[in-house]
């Protein structure tokens, strides 16, 4: 009885608000065929375009990111190659330093081996020289006396006599250097 | 540059609103509208067509016609009209999309856009010039030309059944019968908090409240489809009303309930998709609260 006096009733308010099958297959059809050309045609390839654009934005922060990325490693290898550059360069420096510091010490002692030895020579020339000198002074101051002593005495010395005068002033003047 | 395009804009607002307002205040009806739409005339012999067929088909059309023009070729910088559909379009999806679950977004969504395309182009239709303004007089009712096509009762009630049919096309194939069940008749009570004997007895009222639901249920039909018909017919009645004030005061009166009706439109349309995106979500989006 419940179920009869529910349908008489949406009977009446059907009939009230003028609702009618053949209407409502009409409006059902319109929808469906709106809702389907509005899909197929319009908003499904915005859809397209949307996730395309959001594919596009990924994929253009996502080449940012790998950019951002690959700067830094590019920099890090910069800086470690040019903290090996500085590594080197300081390593070069120094070698210079110690070659040219080695160079100059082994300069340094050639000439003054040169320097000594030049000093030595001209020593040894001077020495000689000297004793050059010192044999033709004796050999003269000699002469000299044999010839004095010949003039004081006013006699010629005979050779043996020139010898022994001779060798003892030479003698003496050994002496007194 | 800016408040020079925007003032450009609310001149044309207000040019074109004015323009709606006197063509509908003008010619308006006298009589308080019809809860039913008119028979204007029969195609093939006895095919009634009614002033709502009328007004929605030629609705559908401009829809139509109109975001097609929009979209046109979808560019990556979308132009104007595009960025207009698109913001419609991601502005539906952000919404349903929680509601229904990552997994059912795609496959409903097709539904969603449209009927909110739909219901919220035929709400406003009743604003625009000539819908339920023109007509012919027989006896004391004028029977209009356009009428707005969720002021009829059939529109709506046509929407609630394409929206119930796909619910359960999307609960049967994407749910399956056991979901269903549960969700149903299913006992939903914590085993572990309570006696077993307990437990056992809700399994009965659970049951019962099963067929409550079921009843629930096929009243949605009725809720959405009625929600709709009485926001816009009743919107119709209080336009002309608003616009059967004397003198100059019929062209006064009614621009607030121009922008009442528009932001009426709108919300109908949001309230329509979101609970058709609810009932969906219902039962479908089980598994991913389980997951969640």
């Amino acid at each position: 009885m419940i179920l009869a006096s529910g349908v008489s009733g949406i009977g009446e308010m059907a009939t009230h608000f003028g609702v009618r099958w053949e209407l409502l297959v009409a409006q059902v059809c319109n929808f469906c065929i709106v809702a389907f050309l509005l899909y197929r045609f319009a908003f499904r390839p915005v859809l397209k375009t949307i996730d395309e654009r959001q594919r596009k934005i990924a994929e253009g922060l996502q080449y940012t990111e790998d950019m951002k990325v690959k700067l830094q490693e590019a920099e890090k290898e910069r800086e470690e190659q040019m903290r090996k550059a500085a590594i080197a360069a300081k390593a070069l420096v120094d070698g210079a330093k110690v070659s040219a510091s080695e160079y100059a010490e082994q300069q340094h002692q050639r000439t003054t081996h040169e320097v000594e030895g030049m000093l030595k020579k001209a020593e040894e020339a001077i020495d000689r020289e000297r004793h050059q000198m010192m044999g033709e002074l004796r050999r003269e101051v000699a002469e000299l006396v044999v010839e004095t002593t010949q003039k004081v005495l006013a006699k010629e010395l005979s050779i043996a006599e020139q010898q022994r005068y001779t060798e003892t002033a030479t003698h003496e003047l050994s002496l007194t250097k | 540059m800016l408040s020079e395009t925007r003032m450009s804009l609310l001149k044309k607002f207000l040019v074109i609103s004015g323009f709606l307002l006197f063509a509908n205040a003008s010619f308006a009806g006298e009589d308080i509208v019809s809860p039913k739409a008119y028979d204007l005339f029969y195609a093939f012999g006895k095919f009634p067509i009614t002033n709502a067929m009328v007004t929605s088909w030629t609705i559908s059309l401009f829809i139509i016609v109109i975001v097609r023009l929009c979209v046109r070729t979808p560019q990556i910088i979308p132009t104007r009209g595009q960025a207009i559909i698109e913001s419609m379009i991601i502005g539906i999806r952000d919404v349903a999309e929680p509601i229904v679950g990552k997994r059912m977004i795609g496959k409903t969504f097709p539904l969603l856009i449209g009927l909110f395309t739909y219901i919220l182009i035929q709400n406003w239709s009743g604003l625009f010039p000539g819908v339920a303004t023109f007509g012919i007089y027989e006896g004391h009712h004028l029977l209009y030309f356009f009428r707005p096509a969720n002021s009829d009762l059939n529109d709506t009630l046509a929407l609630a059944v394409v929206a119930f049919f796909a619910w359960v096309y999307f609960i049967v194939r994407y749910a399956g019968p056991h979901e269903i069940y549960q969700h149903i008749f299913g006992n939903k009570a914590d085993k572990s908090s309570m006696p077993y004997t307990v437990y056992l007895f809700l399994f009965v009222i659970f049951f019962f409240v099963g067929f409550i639901e079921c009843i629930s249920i096929l009243f949605r039909v009725v809720s959405l489809s009625f929600r709709l018909y009485g926001n816009v017919f009743g919107g119709e009645v209080l336009m002309t009303l608003m616009t059967n004030a004397s003198g100059f005061l019929k062209f006064l009166v009614p621009i607030p309930f121009y922008f009442l009706e528009l932001l009426i439109g709108a919300i109908q349309a949001f309230v329509f998709t979101v609970l058709v995106s609810v009932y969906i979500g219902l039962i479908c989006n089980h598994e991913e609260e389980h997951t969640g």
